[in-house]
């Protein structure tokens, strides 16, 4: 659900960037530093960095364009068309839970002065500084405090797409936007290579690589050890909002860790390799998945760290008639208590560890659940 | 039989089978292809070789469309009743802020006690006393202003600027909500028939009749009003009484279906002027009973257009209601003093 607002946003703001004069996206070339990633690219010259980002819709042209030079060293004449950042950046804000993870996972967490959305921020050395006052809250990202960020001036703000009308402010403010468009990657280790780009901002490039490294050996270990395994569970995934219930096509980033960790999801696809949603009706979702051998479903409640079959029945009574509830192989991750969004993207291999355990116990049998709870009756 | 009530039961017979056969349509088409001899089979009988295609039946279309009628019927009867309250042919409880006051109460509800369902019969009626509550406030506010404020259109606009009130509030509290709270809250505003279960379907059916009936039993005062108050006094009408009579009825029925479905718009303010155009009469013995069949009819309408013209998705209610309600508005708009109602 979290990305299908995400998704709707980037939209937004990427129709409308649409007005704008379009530039290529300059490496159809693969970057040596980038193995899964494709929504970004840099590229070392010698006195500076080019680094690109690349539009997910339009996706042969350019969402952005920085030029990264060390602070340390004077500004190079004829520096191509960009927006100049020097490096590594000190101050930084970051606009949502995502950038806060990857600071946190770098060991940067120094340079964020300012953060949007903290009472969903489940990273402690955050709410400390929140508390503290290192760290400042500046609303919410949807409309940050403005005087806020003035008075901050931070060097970059790393934020997911929004809406035209905050970008044109924020530019006009003449505070620099990192649009991070990690959400588009359709493969788990493609989205948590994006660490890197947090590195190279933040002058934390080695340590990104080493985490990077270590995600995919863990990553890749993990899921040879599911590949030979022949009995996949099926899987019926998020629940029912409203009148519909969205769940993601066969070729998106959770289908594929959803596969990666054993589990048999094959939900059609439209052909697109994007991040989607898929709004199906209860009708439609009953007939494919009732018998289900699994269901799984990510939510957020800040009053019940756990939810039971019992809270499951009572939001929707239906629920209890589908297979996996009654045979209770349910679970479940509360992204108020647990911290999903912070760690999912940059570490995949830990939730993948989570989910193997749950679809295929017999690998990892002595793994306890970090992210997900299995719904008890009470 | 003269030939006004052979019209009359002629018209009634028609609406009559034409929801019946909505009522079966609703639940013979869905989203899902289920044959219609098995469809048919399953309203009546259950059939354990079947259990998919029952659950879709028993569990989904049948509360869905039983909700879908109650709701359109009783959205329609409050624009009726509002609108000869007033005296406004634009009346109607999203324009005259109590669909929004009812939002605002249930809003509270659910901020304060967190999961209503979890909170079982005590819950449904913490709900439903938070939406009657915000509606009555509202229409309370403005039955008030209406004793000084003569003008309808100033009546109406107060009526809108409440709304705005309300739904600054509601905009405030969804701004300290969870991420998961503003999307339920977004889901609710689009309005959802498939909320009501089997839980909470009695006492939705019970409130919705008891409205439904409570506005049959005001027939006689609202063809005095209609008539003018001094006119009404006159008849022996309780003035105040019968207001305040209407005042409960049209909260209770906004108030249930707001509650249970979100704020479902143009049901409430185009039906009455159907039901109107067809009888060409603004005597509330024919136009009470039209207008709760017509509510019925048109809601079920919109609800079979939500499944039937997508491949296997559903659109919101709210996508629909104003394809029908808006070019209806429009007409009663142009043709104002042509069709004068309330002269």
């Amino acid at each position: 659900m979290k990305h299908f607002i995400l998704i709707s946003l980037a939209i937004g703001f990427l129709w409308s960037c649409s007005f704008q004069k379009k530039e290529k996206f300059s490496s159809n070339q693969t970057s040596n530093h980038l193995q899964y990633a494709s929504g970004f690219y840099w590229e070392k010259k010698p006195d500076y960095t080019i680094l690109e980002i690349r539009n997910p819709i339009d996706t042969e042209y350019l969402l952005e364009r920085y030029i990264l030079i060390d602070s340390k060293k004077n500004l190079p004449q004829n520096l191509p068309k960009g927006k100049i950042i020097r490096i590594p950046v000190k101050n930084t804000v970051a606009f949502g839970t995502i950038p806060c993870g990857a600071l946190s996972e770098l060991k940067a967490l120094h340079t964020l002065k300012g953060a949007t959305d903290i009472e969903y921020i489940q990273i402690d050395s955050v709410i400390q500084g929140v508390k503290t006052g290192t760290i400042q809250s500046i609303g919410n990202s949807r409309m940050p405090n403005l005087e806020q960020l003035i008075m901050l001036q931070p060097e970059i703000i790393f934020t997911a797409p929004m809406e035209q009308s905050l970008q044109n402010k924020l530019t006009e403010l003449g505070l620099t936007t990192i649009i991070c468009t990690e959400f588009t990657e359709s493969t788990p280790l493609g989205r948590a290579e994006w660490l890197k780009l947090y590195g190279l901002l933040t002058g934390r490039e080695t340590v990104a690589d080493s985490i990077f490294r270590l995600t995919e050996k863990n990553y890749t270990e993990a899921k040879q050890k599911v590949d030979s395994v022949i009995h996949r569970p099926s899987l019926l995934v998020e629940k029912k909002y409203g009148q519909v219930w969205y769940i993601p096509s066969g070729n998106s980033y959770a289908a594929n860790l959803y596969r990666d960790a054993g589990a048999d999801y094959t939900e059609q696809t439209d052909g697109s390799n994007a991040e989607k949603a898929i709004p199906l009706s209860f009708e439609q979702i009953w007939t494919k998945y009732s018998e289900a051998d699994i269901w799984i479903f990510k939510y957020y409640d800040a009053k019940q760290p756990i939810c039971s079959l019992k809270a499951l029945e009572q939001e929707n009574e239906i629920y209890a008639k589908f297979k996996p509830f009654k045979k209770q192989q349910i679970y479940a991750c509360n992204s108020a208590f647990v911290p999903y969004y912070e760690l999912a993207t940059f570490r995949p291999d830990l939730v993948l560890y989570d989910l193997i355990s749950i679809f295929q116990p017999k690998i990892f049998p002595n793994h306890k659940l970090q992210f997900f709870h299995k719904l008890t009756a009470e | 039989m003269t030939q006004t009530s052979r019209k009359l039961f002629i018209l009634y017979v028609l609406l009559f089978l034409l929801l019946g056969i909505l009522f079966i349509a609703n639940i013979l088409f869905g989203s899902i292809n289920i044959p219609i001899q098995y469809a048919w089979k399953l309203i009546w009988e259950t059939d354990p070789t079947l259990e998919k295609w029952q659950v879709i039946i028993q569990n989904s279309r049948i509360p869905q469309t039983v909700t879908a009628l109650l709701t359109g019927m009783s959205l329609a009867v409050c624009g009726l009743l509002l609108q000869t309250l007033f005296k406004n042919p634009l009346a109607s409880p999203s324009i005259m802020g109590i669909t929004s006051g009812a939002g605002l109460g249930v809003a509270f509800v659910t901020l304060f006690t967190g999961s209503i369902s979890a909170f079982g019969f005590y819950g449904y009626m913490a709900v439903i006393s938070g939406a009657l509550l915000g509606a009555m406030g509202v229409l309370g506010i403005i039955l008030l202003c209406s004793q000084w404020i003569k003008n309808n259109v100033m009546l109406l606009i107060i009526g809108i600027m409440i709304s705005y009130l309300a739904n600054s509030i509601i905009s405030l509290l969804s701004f300290y909500a969870s991420a998961e709270g503003i999307v339920s809250y977004v889901m609710w505003g689009m309005g959802d028939f498939s909320t009501v279960n089997k839980e909470s379907m009695p006492y939705f059916i019970g409130f919705s009749l008891f409205g439904l009936t409570a506005s049959i039993f005001m027939i006689k005062p609202l063809n005095a009003l209609a008539l003018g108050e001094r006119y009404a006094q006159n008849l022996g009408v309780r003035i105040t009484q019968a207001r305040f009579t209407l005042l409960l009825t049209t909260g209770l029925l906004t108030a249930i279906t707001t509650a249970f479905c979100g704020p479902i718009s143009f049901i409430g303010l185009a039906v009455p002027h159907i039901s109107r155009l067809l009888n060409r009469s603004s005597n509330h013995v024919v136009l009470i009973p039209t207008t709760i069949l017509l509510g019925g009819i048109i809601t079920l309408i919109c609800n079979l257009c939500t499944v039937i013209f997508t491949s296997g998705t559903i659109i919101p209610i709210n996508v629909i209601t104003p394809l029908i309600g808006a070019p209806i508005i429009l007409y009663v708009i142009i043709n104002q003093k042509k069709i004068a109602y309330f002269s």
